[in-house]
């Protein structure tokens, strides 16, 4: 396994307060909640047959040299997404199964 | 007919196995599954068939269908069924052409192809919990089904865990497991006697009686279940892949990783190739000269000599490099880098307004624009997709090179250095940068402009690196070889003699009757069909510095670019149709205001070379993009843009050199 994300502390969000995939820091775990109300259909549904449903665990592995798109690990595979679409899926990243 | 049944039959670039004339009447089981999963392994272990297999998600393009032979079993006698391998998708809710294919065809909503009478649904154990939603989506369509696990092998090596029994009860379906990567197709391989006795109990096939819920939540909670109930551990992430990932997708080392691997790409390609190139051209010289000495009638010796041998001879000399530049590309696919190169890649084509993939769509390019065209795809937007298919044909593709050589060598001479770098080599990347860079900004000015943009997800998936295998990468090669044979024993074939008998016919008998032979040759060459259609367009080309001798060369060159190089020979009349450097040295302009001047002067060879960057002469990329687009509204486009685009800036380029030049 690689490190975890070196430097500053990580930023803790509040218990039970979901964020996106795009603010999961590299290195780090979280559990998917579910998909932004405001992300199209189409975009959705997409998202979810790619294994992006709630109560999933997804790991940020790496994020490409020029800074996007980010590589997450889901379901036992390895799919990137740019930050764009990451910031659809809502996570939780203060859940029992985190910190490794 | 849609442009997706046309695309499975002409199978010239795509590098199946032209299966897909088989006899309807065979009961028909399609394979489907995600991008990846094994399928095209399993096709080919059942069918024998070849059709290529590739790590780059994706790579099935085409329809490929074969036979299986189905041994006795207790359901039925021996018989024969028809495999039908569909392009990989996620869903079969589509969002790119390939996965409406496959949607289509399970619908029945294909012209002319019937539903098939059964689906394996072909599944890569380690990215099971994924394909449950692909799963239950198949078991949703209503046709008798059945379930292959694959990679059970890598499964149990990174610690996950999966009963195929029990899975098979909570699907109720029957489900095999294969290791799809030791599938040989002489039946040794693990679990292809399990595959065959599967599609031989094809009967016992069961149409689920309550398909599974399609759509959240009640499908998570299925999900969940049919994995607890089939002992589903998720394996690790695999070893390997993330060491060579740390470095190859490293922040710095990944971007010096990737510039060496593209580095590597082109050195392969072209000194590998220089050797077998040389072995190719002198077989052709040699069959040249046992033209020229064994058929007496002067007539047919030329048009054999130089219209057959040196028009096909001097096209085929590129197969080396051809197949090279196939055999790189496959397998960077088969290990896995594509999938890299295009994530590295993802925010430089972004700036461009595309994806990564358009990457790897160009890359493919290089070799060939119509395999190129055919990657795109892949690509979900059809916005990138058309954005793609417009300026694919910028990259320098193969059938430029003995263009580009054979001008080059006339703009440069071979042993001019810059220091220790050879200028002719500078010349031809200077070339490669032109084409590349005037493809992106194409590409880019096209996505801001004048496509419409769509909100479609970007996603990439990374699979793990695997070992090629030799037969692939053996078949690939051979593939591509082929489809390069058969255009230049069609369409090169049929342009060098129609151009020979343009330029030689009328014969004029009466006219040179009191000349030597080759002023004869000549004087009907002046006066010939050709030279007429060259006159008649020469206008069009003369402030490009061209006369009529190029103009008829560029028409011909029109089927595809390598025409050129034979056609210029034939009107150079020079001894050596394949090598014509020196007579089109020698070559001067034979009327108009300059005649007597050279032809060859550094403007003129420099603005027909800015013009073969640009300007679309390929049949095989026309009907590609027809067939890609399904209309001629596209393909008309390119070729007047890319017209009108080659001949500004080889007007621009001629006079910049002339004012250079002093």
């Amino acid at each position: 396994m690689t490190a975890v994300a070196k430097g500053p502390a990580i930023p803790v969000a509040a218990p039970g307060v979901p964020s996106t995939l795009a603010d999961l820091p590299r290195g780090e775990s979280a559990r998917i909640v579910g998909l932004s109300a405001t992300a199209p259909e189409m975009v959705c549904r997409r998202l979810r047959d790619l294994g992006f449903r709630s109560e999933v665990e997804i790991e940020n592995v790496r994020c490409a040299p020029l800074g996007d798109p980010v590589v997450f690990r889901l379901c036992g595979y390895e799919m990137c997404l740019r930050r764009a679409e990451a910031r659809h899926v809502l996570v939780d990243e203060s859940w029992a199964g985190n910190g490794r | 007919m849609t442009h997706h049944a046309v695309a499975a039959g002409s199978g010239d670039h795509c590098g199946s196995g032209g299966g897909a004339a088989v006899s309807t009447d065979l009961p028909r089981i399609a394979l489907i599954g995600s991008p990846n999963a094994g399928k095209t392994t399993i096709f080919n272990a059942l069918t024998g068939l070849r059709a290529r297999t590739g790590n780059y998600p994706g790579v099935t393009v085409a329809r490929s269908v074969g036979v299986t032979k189905l041994p006795a079993t207790d359901d039925g006698p021996a018989g024969r069924l028809a495999i039908e391998d569909l392009p990989g998708s996620y869903s079969l809710h589509p969002v790119s052409p390939d996965e409406e294919v496959v949607s289509d065809l399970l619908a029945g909503r294909l012209p002319g192809i019937g539903r098939p009478d059964a689906l394996i649904v072909v599944t890569d154990a380690t990215t099971l919990q994924r394909s449950l939603s692909l799963i239950a989506q198949a078991l949703s369509v209503g046709l008798p089904t059945a379930l292959v696990l694959t990679m059970l092998d890598e499964m149990q090596l990174r610690g996950g865990t999966i009963d195929p029994d029990a899975f098979s009860r909570a699907l109720g379906v029957p489900v095999v497991g294969v290791v799809a990567n030791h599938l040989g197709t002489h039946g040794r391989g693990r679990g292809l006697d399990d595959l065959r006795a599967l599609c031989a109990s094809r009967a016992s096939w069961r149409t689920v009686a309550v398909p599974p819920p399609t759509e959240s939540p009640e499908l998570d909670a299925w999900i969940s279940s049919v994995l607890r109930a089939a002992g589903y551990r998720a394996p690790q992430p695999d070893a390997r892949t993330r060491r060579i990932d740390s470095v190859l997708l490293h922040p710095g080392w990944g971007m010096v990783s990737f510039f060496a691997v593209m580095f590597l790409f082109f050195q392969v390609v072209f000194t590998v190739a220089a050797p077998l190139q040389g072995t190719v051209e002198s077989f052709f010289g040699w069959l040249g000269v046992l033209a020229d000495e064994h058929i007496s009638n002067e007539l047919l010796s030329g048009l054999i000599g130089s219209g057959i041998i040196g028009g096909v001879g001097a096209v085929l000399v590129f197969i080396p490099q051809i197949v090279l530049l196939f055999l790189v590309i496959a397998l960077l696919e088969n290990i896995g880098y594509m999938a890299r190169a295009a994530f590295l890649m993802d925010r430089v084509m972004a700036r461009t307004g595309l994806e990564g993939r358009a990457f790897v769509a160009m890359l493919s390019s290089f070799a060939c624009a119509v395999p190129g065209i055919m990657a795109t795809r892949t690509i979900p937007s059809s916005r990138d997709r058309l954005a793609t298919i417009l300026t694919a044909p910028l990259m320098t593709c193969s059938a430029r090179l003995p263009v580009y050589v054979l001008l080059v060598g006339l703009l440069v001479d071979p042993g001019t250095r810059w220091g220790p770098i050879g200028v002719q080599g500078l010349v031809m990347f200077g070339l490669y940068l032109l084409g590349g860079v005037s493809a992106l900004a194409a590409a880019a000015f096209f996505a801001s402009t004048m496509l419409r943009g769509d909100l479609l997800p970007f996603y990439l998936e990374l699979p793990p690196y695997r070992f090629p295998s030799l037969r692939t990468a053996v078949l690939t090669m051979w593939d591509s070889a082929k489809v390069f044979l058969r255009k230049a024993g069609t369409i090169i074939l049929i342009t060098s003699i129609a151009m020979w008998f343009l330029l030689n016919l009328p014969m004029r008998p009466e006219q040179t009757a009191d000349l030597p032979p080759a002023q004869a040759t000549a004087y009907v060459m002046e006066h010939s069909y050709a030279a007429a259609v060259g006159h008649a367009i020469e206008p069009i080309f003369a402030p490009l510095g061209f006369d009529w001798h190029i103009d008829i060369a560029l028409i011909g060159a029109l089927s595809a670019r390598e025409v050129f190089v034979a056609t210029l020979g034939q009107v150079a009349a020079a001894d050596e149709p394949g090598n014509p450097t020196q007579a089109l040295q020698a070559m001067t302009f034979t009327d108009g205001p300059h005649v007597g001047e050279p032809l060859f002067t550094a403007p003129t060879t420099i603005a027909l070379l800015v013009w073969f960057v640009y300007a679309l002469q390929c049949m095989s990329t026309i009907a590609a993009m027809r067939r890609e687009t399904n209309s001629w509204r596209w393909p008309a486009f390119a070729f007047a843009y890319l017209f009108a685009l080659g001949w500004v800036l080889a007007f621009v380029a001629r006079w910049l050199t002339i004012w250079i030049m002093g």
